[in-house]
């Protein structure tokens, strides 16, 4: 260990540049872990919370129904069975169906939420997001629209909207309804097209004063993709009381898109990691490698004084793992500091509304934030410094492969 | 020389048979078609439809009085159910409206005109009697009963179907029709029976068009008139509202 801090002092500038080589890929990995967490989490929060809860229960899709869900006229059994499972946050009863908004001339093809405003309030952010009128109240007959289809259709707060609704299974319902709220939706698509209207007033436009689609759940302590194991113990539970017509959903069967997105994630940065690396470890063995040849006469000196070569490649590599578990923690404190100055200043505003749009899309804020977490941070330091001892491993072997004789003679 | 002449007779008989045989599967689709729409649509009709749609177990059914005048307006009104009585809809070429007495006409895109007209069912166009645009390329061959064409919808078409296949009397009247989707499965199978005579044309009171998953919806056609006379502007919005003084 002395030799190793002594050679690491001895020549400080490539001890410098090995340092580096460690501590940027880490500090790039830590960093861009908090931005694909955020992106991740904003995406999860985006999807589980305006539509899909973490699962659904429904009855399972029969052919012929086109984009409608099938009718439930027992949800209360439903919502029986659910107060017989533990880790249940919240549950609520939805109407979804397809239908036509129309005003005059203008129509657009919609989704009716019908909801229980008091229940769905405190969790979906559609009553956070409205910028025009209010969200919908107990026992209100109104819709809240997208900013997006308010347009469209060239509407505003209390103005009157057509609702043209087709179930496969009740027939073609119409009415008409007030706007109460308009939404700025964070994804273009859904202002376009998702209005919230309270459960009777969905009910009315189904014809079936009983109707609904699903069972929408939410589970204790899930906080994001990373606590799906919560959603699975609930729901496994859960499918054993269901009769066999119902089905269990999760929010990665109803938002295949979302989880899609993240699945790409995960791949992208295994890429950046084994770029970093790889760029890393060829710094590390470079330096070691020259810093051998460099030493090639002290190293047959200590060789023919008596150290054995697996004590040579003990010396090269304590010194490798040494500037390697320093870089790291210095990278790792780089990285968590940075992101932690990112989210002081609230995050980093995306440039140009080209970018802010696609990012509303799919489902983000055009907003970067970080979300850091401890055990990637560890992980990346832990995998660099395994990385920077790999890659010393081949200076340290023909270190120790030198005829004592040879070595000593050796001129640079 | 013979043997120039015997093969030179030899070749004659094969291009005569070949021109034969040619000419058989040559039959004039179009025309055959023309026929058909001919007699299915007349310049204008009137009739009470009643329809039973099956969807997974359960049968809902329809009562509705139908106006088509040519191929481009129709008018739809519900007689049953009663809860549906005096809605309806109406097609004035590519604009397409619904009428409920709740909440008054309601203009639909013109893509609605191909959706199930309540959710499930046949469509404005199936409803409307509009049955072979101009969306395919047809062939003809004879059959043993008439004639069976073949129908491939252009590239550009904007049709769901793969292929048509349609079976046709001697006189014209469509017997069978099996809609093909692009990979070459039957999507659904149309049945037409209970051939009546209207005004010296055949013409099919009972169509079954069942789907490849069991569903199924039964058309029952009522009091067909043929070539009556309608006022073009009949077909106009003004004509929903006068329906609820009757």
């Amino acid at each position: 260990m002395k030799a190793a801090i002594r050679h690491l002092k001895r020549n400080r500038g490539r001890t410098i540049l090995t340092l580096l080589a460690v501590m940027i890929p880490v500090y790039f990995l830590v960093f861009m872990f908090g931005f694909s967490n955020s992106i991740v989490s904003d995406m999860f929060e985006t999807a589980t919370r305006i539509d899909t809860g973490h699962f659904q229960i429904r009855y399972i899709e029969r052919h012929g129904m086109g984009s409608a869900i099938p009718l439930m006229h027992d949800s209360e059994s439903v919502l029986a069975d659910l107060d017989q499972i533990d880790g249940i946050e919240w549950r609520t009863v939805r109407l979804d169906m397809p239908a036509l908004a129309s005003v005059a001339d203008r129509s657009q093809a919609v989704y009716v939420q019908g909801v229980i405003p008091e229940e769905i309030a405190p969790i979906s952010s559609i009553r956070d997001l409205v910028v025009k009128g209010t969200y919908l109240k107990k026992g209100q007959s109104g819709a809240v629209i997208g900013e997006e289809l308010a347009d469209l259709l060239n509407v505003g707060v209390g103005d009157q909207i057509t609702l043209l609704g087709a179930h496969p299974e009740t027939g073609l319902g119409a009415l008409k309804v007030p706007v109460v709220g308009i939404y700025r939706a964070p994804i273009s698509a859904m202002g376009r097209t998702v209005i919230h209207t309270t459960l009777t007033t969905a009910r009315q436009l189904a014809r079936s004063p009983d109707a609904a689609t699903a069972v929408i759940v939410r589970v204790n302590d899930v906080h994001g993709p990373r606590d799906v194991g919560k959603i699975e113990a609930v729901t496994a539970q859960l499918r054993g009381l269901l009769p066999d017509e119902l089905e269990v959903l999760d929010w990665r069967d109803l938002a295949p898109q979302v989880s899609g997105y993240m699945g790409i994630l995960q791949p992208v940065m295994i890429v950046f990691a084994v770029i970093f690396f790889g760029l890393g470890a060829l710094v590390v063995l470079n330096t070691l490698y020259l810093s051998v040849m460099e030493r090639t006469r002290e190293l047959g000196l200590i060789i023919s004084l008596g150290a054995s070569r697996w004590r040579v490649i003990r010396m090269i590599l304590t010194e490798a793992g040494l500037i390697a578990v320093i870089g790291a923690v210095y990278g790792a404190l780089i990285g968590v500091a940075l992101a932690w100055i990112v989210e002081a200043f609230g995050g980093i505003p995306l440039p140009g509304a080209d970018l802010a749009n696609y990012m509303k899309v799919v489902g983000m804020k055009p907003v970067l934030h970080m979300m850091i977490s401890w055990s990637q941070v560890v992980i990346s330091a832990a995998a660099m410094v395994g990385v920077a001892v790999l890659a010393a491993w081949f200076p340290a072997y023909r270190a120790s492969k030198l005829e004592p004789v040879e070595a000593m003679r050796y001129v640079e | 020389m013979n043997r120039i002449i015997a093969w030179i007779t030899l070749l004659a008989i094969v291009l005569i048979g070949i021109s034969a045989i040619a000419q058989e599967d040559s039959l004039d689709a179009e025309a055959i078609l023309n026929r058909v729409n001919s007699i299915w649509q007349g310049d204008s009709f009137h009739g009470i439809i009643g329809l039973d749609i099956s969807l997974s177990g359960q049968t809902k059914s329809y009562k509705l009085e139908v106006w088509t005048l040519g191929e481009r307006q129709a008018l739809i009104r519900v007689l049953e159910p009663e809860i549906d009585l005096n809605s309806g809809y109406l097609q004035m070429g590519d604009d397409l409206w619904y009428y409920s007495p709740a909440v008054g006409s309601i203009k639909l895109p013109s893509v609605a005109l191909g959706d199930a007209l309540f959710g499930a069912g046949p469509s404005l166009d199936d409803l409307s009697r509009g049955t072979l645009s101009d969306d395919y390329d047809a062939t003809a061959e004879s059959a043993e009963t008439g004639y069976f064409l073949t129908l491939i919808p252009h590239s550009d078409a904007p049709v769901v179907y793969g292929r048509l296949e349609i079976w046709v009397s001697a006189d014209y009247v469509i017997e069978k029709l099996i809609y093909y989707d692009q990979r070459g499965d039957v999507l659904q199978m149309a049945d037409f029976s209970d051939i009546i005579e209207v005004d010296e044309r055949k013409f099919a009171t009972t169509i079954v068009i069942e789907d490849a998953y069991g569903d199924k919806t039964i058309e029952r056609i009522e009091e067909p008139q043929f070539d009556l006379e309608l006022d073009a502007s009949f077909f106009s919005l003004d004509t929903f509202n006068s329906w609820e003084d009757h």
